[in-house]
């Protein structure tokens, strides 16, 4: 079935997600973070709260988890992101494309400070297979 | 041991780094990122969707990349971008292997644009999990 290109520009609500330190240790052991600082890809668990959570949920999209595949990622920093630090993450559906059974959905997702600066930007390219 | 700007030259090769991608991992990486599609940790689920055992996260992976640039850097403000494409599943105990090439250099800013890339063996052939992508560092 195709997705709903009429849902592209369509924004999920905010998120607050704080960094704790033993999670920021977890991800940082499995992904080899030698240092300095913590691993930059920390900003994918504010990301998949605020997106691809609400985007498998999403009752007018319609997407099964098992039928997503992840394309390309793109993530762009303003500066570093410290542990123990809350994140404002908002997510919206940038576009929607097909292409016969196969079908692009990216998802861009802005992540401030509690204070509203910027601190980074992240691109998220799902690919999803249809049943044609 | 961090690298100096003024030390690259366009075409250079980065150190690489290996990386045994182990179940435990994985796992972990499940946990601490919230992602828990359970293609990276059951194995029955991974044989359904066409795969021998397990698949790593493509966020895994990416993230392996993401923080050997980061250390190469030698400064947590260094890495300023990073664009990667999957091009091929990681199973669970294979070795990733995380490359870069300089591509351009602005000694203006002090940034270099490198050419990225995570490769593994499979069966005598080499697969590309992250191909043609592209990370922009700043340095010292």
């Amino acid at each position: 079935m195709a997705l709903n290109a009429s849902l592209q520009g369509k924004t999920y609500p905010a998120v607050r997600v704080t960094l704790d330190q033993a999670r920021v240790r977890t991800f940082a052991h499995a992904v080899d973070h030698r240092g300095p600082g913590i691993p930059p890809t920390i900003l994918t668990v504010p990301e998949i709260e605020a997106g691809l959570r609400n985007v498998v949920a999403d009752p007018e999209l319609g997407v099964d988890l098992a039928s997503v595949l992840h394309g390309e990622q793109v993530y762009e920093w303003s500066r570093p992101v410290a542990a123990g630090e809350t994140l404002i993450a908002e997510a919206s559906i940038e576009s929607i494309r097909g292409r016969g059974a196969m079908q692009f959905l990216t998802l861009r997702t802005e992540f401030r400070d509690e204070r509203g600066d910027e601190v980074a930007v992240a691109r998220s390219t799902l690919l999803i297979r249809g049943e044609g | 041991m961090s690298v100096r700007f003024e030390d690259l030259q366009l075409g250079q090769e980065l150190p690489g780094r290996t990386r045994l991608v182990t179940r435990e991992d994985v796992l972990a990486y499940a946990e601490a990122s919230g992602d828990h599609n359970p293609l990276h940790r059951d194995d029955e689920v991974a044989r359904a969707a066409g795969f021998p055992r397990v698949v790593a996260h493509g966020m895994y992976t990416m993230g392996t990349l993401a923080s050997w640039l980061a250390e190469w850097a030698g400064d947590a403000a260094g890495l300023r971008r990073l664009h990667v494409n999957f091009r091929a599943p990681v199973l669970v105990e294979e070795t990733i292997a995380c490359g870069g090439r300089v591509r351009s250099l602005d000694p203006r800013s002090r940034t270099a644009v490198l050419e990225v890339w995570v490769t593994l063996e499979r069966d005598g052939a080499t697969e590309w999990p992250i191909r043609k992508s592209e990370a922009e560092v700043r340095l010292a």
